[in-house]
């Protein structure tokens, strides 16, 4: 019998106390203030590679989205390195602690800036992070290889060193691999094969505004500046899109594809599944900037199964205040259609020029953001 | 053993009105001077000298008995003795001599301390002096008290079959060499209702029994009548040097267990305190898994509800529970820890009983009977309405934030006394628990889901047979089923643990003198445990002890699957031996135990789902010799030493190829005790125990960036507690009980070969709990309980990375487990009245207000988004819960 001692959530007790009325009830759990969404600092909030899902030996741009109270921030000193180790099993962080240094014999040296692009090894990555067990020491039983995440997705970890005044501070990027099938039935290997797009990084369609008992209005992005005025302490709701991908696992190569009629529909295939894909039989990007539908091996049925993407969106602003600092969409919510989220927010009280960003992120490890100015005015 | 024994009588003789010519019969002479006053109090002997029985007189061998007078002074020593009736020179002489040595607490006339003379008989044997015949009969001795004061009552004729004898000025009565078997104990006097009572005594035992009577001063009506109750206790075969056992009676009583016996178990030296909505059960630094829990012989998971604020087992079947924390004998093994036996209730032939209770938690029933005189049985019935309550009292659905524990357990015991000393029961325990729990966050990744179900199902047997030679059978096999299905969801992480266990045990015991200075104890305790078990889900999660994680950290997005099947089987005979030296005062109690085992698991290595997999079987054999040593120094000290080796076979979900290790081997630990028990007075007694546990093997996660296939676990894990626990106790008598309890203790662990040891997730350094009792009158009882404890190891967040994928901040963590939760505690009160309708129907009506001053203890380190700042979730306010327990 399995028995676990501390508890998932707390609030038990609270449980009890609310027998007792609602006077008693507070306390429990202390707010602690601070919002993510609220840039007060210099602060990374993104990175981006593209492609988001790379084959072993292949390039990789990494673009970072490094902000400040004032807007965008030099990032001429992030410091990029991949980490070619495997974190142990009992480590609970997303990278080996050997490659939170700023060198070390575990790291390979990327470059320095705020873009820079690397090159993904040849032959180790999916053995040292994928599904290949690493080659075995002579005489030695077979390592264990690293267990997929919850998209059945592989994962190459790098970090960005920041120097600051108060000391180095990491981040830890991933980059998607694309390290085929395995423990997989010929059939499945073969369906996979054809079915699989390398992920897409999302990207946001538009972001609109909708003011107390007013139309949507859209918020253009990247402008030099404001083109909304928004009064101090208004409420609105802002409301960001994607694409509305199709429900079916979208690539064919079409040279796979019975009939001479290869490339004519290779256009559709990008957007709409069922049809072939001119691109997608190289690797190279082809599916869908939203909610994309991919094959999953399900590790419990052993079946090869159509999921969804997943959708999260951070919202960050320099001022003001979101209801929340992050919303999206789950994979149930994406596979009904559902390609937008809302989030309220209140301008600050104070005059002035905000920024905004919106981050998209899949559930594959693809990032993507836009940026707005907003001009708050009596 | 320990039996006890609940007649349906009372006492209605005057005792406070004990004058000094009423007590001249049971042997104590009239009071010096003062025969026109009243004897408020009598003398009592708190020091005893044993006088050695006179070498010129050994040759004949004769028993003697010579009378003193005893004249004891004010401040209670003895100013001077004399011969009253002579046994010879020499007899007299070594009586005289002791009789110097003894040392009594003041007898009281009218209130102040004053001088009186006593009989004394004291009784020569020449046991000590010459060689023992195997001793073919039994020594029964023991005091009849007022239950209140806890005086000694005079003059009560207690009878064993056809032989009588008076209790004489200290309530004390002595049958030496009674024959084995089972006689009608009888107690009666003048105002007394004679009451009976039947006592199983074995050849060569010495049994001590106190029997402890209502104080009445005047002639009450039938309706308030109480019982009394009789304790027998025979002195040898004990089971650990360092155990703490509590009556039903008391544990009901104790305050914050809400009337439930067994979580008095929380307040025992050595346990830690659990947090709150945890009821972990931590004995000594070791892991809650590591203490094995029976009913009875019956071997169950568990002893508390998810969330620990029941146990699983109704009070009213609980005749005692103890906890045994370390150094245990040879009949009990499979656990690295501590050792909790709950006591089940003798069903008796008396008539229908039961009860029914309610509070804001749960509602309970029980209900016995018998049919004729030989069948008898009890069946219990409790269900956890806390959800409904909240639903009705809270305008949230509170379920949706908080999870709330829904439970129910069930007991049924069905009893066949064919003769007596026979007896033949068949039962059923069953407990259910469920937890379900959505929190629904804007971010699909904040969504989280908790659903946990565990239950146990047991059917058992047990035989007991008490023989006319003294020995003992029983028999108890069971066999039961096992649940845990846990399925959690963190946004998108999935964590699913399925466990299907299929359990048989047999407990075979056989107790018995094979020579007159031996106890012997031998048997089998077999187990044998089929498991399904599946997994799914994050590496990480469950956690394990020694993960470094803070509170609410989701799991890492790296899932696997694994479905296995596991059968740990033991056979382990054993023998104990509770060798009786220097006429009782030194006991040797050797032990061992054969541990034979197979342990086999469906897969070896992980392998793809087309693939057949190769399972992995294991045998091997340990030997578990175990020593405990108790010797009398003195009638007031009592020193005690135990050492013993323990296994522990690994945990069915250990042994997954995929998230654990099919090739654990069985854990060890070794247990060193060393103590002494101070008997102040009677009632009064310090126990204080130090001890040392070391525990090699320990299934720890595989700290290699590769490990290898099917060794996510290795067992290169260490374990050492070590420390003192202190225990000053008084036992129920009269109208107060009450405890002192305090442990300061260090438990520690590596987490792999060469790692250094750092603190156990559990270890608390310093654990004190004080609580009492005391009957008010009239029905009202108070009872308090202050609790302090370290706060529990965590481990401080050093610094922190930003994790681009799920947009979160990941600590990095300091040194292991080397902050601490600050120090918790509490104070709790209950409050309870006691109405009595007729002879045998009452309700009790209580209030059990946790944290009466409202303190705000700090249960858990909680931190922002980006680990900048940090507070605590706190525990229980002042929580009041009131309840009701009507009994007939």
């Amino acid at each position: 019998m399995v028995t676990r001692n501390r508890p998932l959530f707390w609030g038990v007790p609270c449980a009890a106390l609310a027998v007792l009325g609602s006077s008693l009830t507070a306390g429990c759990k202390p707010d602690l203030v601070g919002r993510a969404s609220l840039i007060q600092e210099d602060t990374l909030l993104a990175v981006s590679a593209s492609p988001a899902e790379s084959e072993e030996n292949g390039d990789v741009t990494y673009t970072s989205l490094y902000v400040g109270p004032k807007g965008p921030v030099d990032a001429a000193s992030f410091d990029w390195a991949f980490c070619d180790e495997r974190k142990p099993l009992a480590v609970t962080g997303s990278i080996a602690p050997l490659c939170l240094v700023p060198r070390g014999k575990v790291l390979t040296p990327i470059g320095v800036g705020g873009t820079v692009t690397g090159h993904i090894a040849a032959d180790t990555p999916c053995k040292t992070f994928g599904p290949f067990a690493i080659d075995p020491v002579a005489g030695q039983p077979t390592p264990r290889p690293a267990d997929p995440d919850t998209t059945g997705g592989f994962y190459q970890p790098l970090r960005v060193r920041i120097p600051l005044a108060t000391g180095d501070s990491y981040t830890v990027v991933t980059t998607r691999l694309d390290c085929g099938l395995t423990n997989a039935t010929q059939e499945q290997s073969i369906a996979y094969a054809k079915s699989y797009l390398p992920n897409e990084n999302p990207k946001l369609d538009a972001l609109t505004l909708t003011r107390s008992g007013a139309h949507a209005e859209t918020v253009p992005p990247d402008g030099a500046a404001p083109s909304l005025t928004l009064k101090p302490g208004e409420h609105v709701d802002f409301d960001a899109s994607w694409a509305d991908c199709a429900a079916k696992t979208a690539c064919t190569p079409c040279d796979a594809q019975s009939g001479a009629d290869g490339g004519t529909n290779a256009d559709a295939g990008a957007h709409d599944g069922g049809a072939c894909s001119s691109t997608c039989a190289a690797g190279a990007p082809a599916g869908c900037t939203g909610s994309e539908s991919y094959p999953y091996l399900d590790p419990v049925s052993h079946e090869l199964v159509p999921r969804r993407e997943a959708i999260r969106v951070s919202w960050y602003a320099t001022d003001g205040d979101f209801d929340h600092d992050r919303t999206g969409r789950t994979e149930q919510e994406a596979e009904a259609k559902l390609h937008t989220t809302d989030n309220d927010w209140t301008a600050p009280n104070i005059a002035g020029v905000v920024h905004v960003w919106v981050v998209i992120r899949d559930d594959r490890g693809g990032v993507a953001w836009s940026s707005y100015l907003l001009n708050v005015a009596p | 053993m320990n039996l006890r024994f609940r007649i349906a009588a009372f006492v209605a003789a005057s005792l406070t009105t004990w004058s000094a010519a009423s007590a001249a019969p049971t042997g104590t002479a009239p009071l010096a001077g003062v025969t026109a006053s009243k004897v408020t109090k009598p003398p009592k002997l708190v020091h005893f000298v044993q006088a050695p029985y006179p070498e010129s007189e050994l040759a004949s061998g004769q028993k003697a008995s010579v009378v003193l007078e005893v004249e004891i002074g004010a401040d209670g020593n003895v100013a001077g003795a004399t011969v009253a009736q002579s046994a010879g020179p020499a007899f007299d002489a070594a009586a005289l001599a002791a009789a110097q040595g003894f040392v009594f607490e003041p007898a009281e006339i009218n209130g102040v301390a004053s001088p009186v003379r006593v009989q004394y008989r004291y009784d020569f044997s020449p046991t000590t002096a010459t060689p023992k015949a195997p001793k073919t009969t039994a020594d029964f001795t023991g005091v009849v008290r007022n239950r209140k004061t806890g005086a000694p009552l005079a003059g009560v004729i207690v009878g064993l079959d056809e032989r009588t004898a008076a209790t004489d000025a200290n309530g004390r009565f002595s049958f030496a060499d009674a024959t084995p078997g089972t006689h009608q104990v009888t107690l009666s006097g003048s105002g007394f209702t004679p009451v009976g009572t039947e006592e199983t005594l074995v050849a060569g035992h010495k049994y001590d029994a106190t029997y402890d009577v209502e104080e009445q001063t005047e002639q009450l009506p039938p309706e308030e009548r109480v019982d009394f109750e009789l304790v027998v206790v025979d002195t040898q075969l004990e089971k650990s040097v360092a155990s703490t056992t509590v009556s039903a009676e008391q544990g009901a009583r104790v305050a914050g267990t809400g009337g439930d016996v067994i979580k008095v178990v929380e307040n025992l030296p050595g346990v830690a305190r659990s947090s709150v909505g945890s009821g972990a059960l931590v004995v000594w630094g070791a892991a809650a898994t590591d203490t094995r829990i029976y009913v009875d012989d019956v071997h169950i998971p568990v002893l508390y509800h998810e969330g620990g604020y029941r146990s699983v087992i109704h009070s009213d079947l609980v005749k005692n529970v103890e906890l045994q924390p370390g150094g245990y004998g040879a009949p009990y093994g499979r656990g690295l820890g501590g050792l909790v036996t709950v006591g089940m209730k003798p069903l008796e032939a008396d008539g229908y009983h039961g009860s029914a209770s309610i509070d804001a938690i749960d509602a309970a029933a029980s209900v016995r009977g018998s049919i004729g005189d030989k069948v008898r049985f009890q069946a219990a019935v409790r269900r956890s309405h806390l959800d409904w309550v909240l639903q009705r009292v809270s305008n949230e659905d509170v379920g949706e934030f908080v999870p709330i524990p829904k439970y129910w357990d069930s007991q049924v015991r069905l009893a066949w006394v064919p003769r007596d000393g026979e007896s033949v029961e068949v039962g059923t325990l069953l407990s259910s628990d469920q937890i379900s729990q959505t929190l629904v966050g804007a971010d699909p990744n904040d969504t989280k889901v908790e659903n946990k179900t565990t239950n146990f199902q047991r059917v058992y047997a047990r035989y007991e047979r008490h023989l006319d030679d003294g020995s003992t059978i029983t028999a108890t096999p069971f066999f039961g089923f096992d649940h845990t299905a846990i399925s959690n969801q963190f946004g998108t992480i999935p964590a699913t643990l399925s466990e299907d266990a299929t359990l048989f045990g047999l407990r075979a015991v056989w107790t018995g003198n094979p020579v007159h200075f031996l106890l012997l104890s031998t048997g089998i305790d077999a187990e044998v445990q089929r498991t399904s078990l599946s997994r799914y889900g994050s590496v990480n999660e469950p956690p394990r002890e020694g993960d470094e994680r803070v509170f609410g950290q989701a799991p890492i997005n790296a899932v696997n699957q694994d479905a296995w099947q596991t059968t740990v089987a033991g056979l382990a005979p054993f023998v104990q031996g509770d060798i009786g030296l220097a006429d009782g005062k030194v006991h040797v109690v050797p032990g061992a135990r054969l541990e034979p085992s197979v342990v086999t698991t469906s897969r070896r290595l992980p392998t793809p789902p087309n693939i057949p997999s190769t399972g992995v079987a294991r045998e091997d054999t340990q030997v578990e010799p175990r020593l405990a040593v108790r010797w009398d120094a003195t009638s007031r000290v009592t020193l005690h030493g135990a050492l013993g080796i323990y296994h522990q076979e690994p945990l069915p979900e250990d042994l997954s190829a995929q998230f654990g290790n099919p090739l654990l081997q069985p854990s060890k630990a070794v247990h060193y005790v060393l103590g002494a028990a101070f008997h102040l007075s009677k009632p009064i007694t310090i126990e204080m125990t130090g001890f040392y546990a070391k525990q090699t093997g320990l299934a720890t996660r595989n700290q290699s960036p590769a490990p290898e296939a099917g060794l996510s676990l290795v067992q290169d894990g260490l374990g050492r507690a070590y420390g003192t626990q202190f225990l000053l106790r008084h036992e129920l008598v009269g109208k107060f009980f009450g405890w002192i309890s305090y442990s300061i203790l260090r438990s520690e662990r590596t987490d792999g070969a060469g790692t250094d040891y750092r603190p156990f997730d559990f270890d608390q350094t310093h654990v004190f709990t004080a609580l009492a009792s005391y009957d008010l009158g009239k029905g009202f009882e108070v009872g308090a309980r202050f609790r302090y404890s370290t706060g529990y190891p965590r481990t401080p967040v050093a610094s922190v990375t930003y994790d681009n994928a799920t947009d979160t901040y990941q600590p990095v963590f300091g040194a292991h487990n080397s902050i601490r939760i600050p120090a918790f505690y509490q104070g709790d009160v209950r409050l309870s009245k006691q109405f009595k309708f007729g002879e045998n129907t009452s309700l009790e009506v209580y209030l059990d207000v946790q944290n009466v001053t409202n303190h705000k203890n700090l249960e858990e380190i909680i931190y922002n988004n980006n680990y900048t700042q940090k507070a605590y979730i706190t525990g229980l306010p002042l929580l009041p819960v009131a309840g009701a327990k009507l009994v007939w």
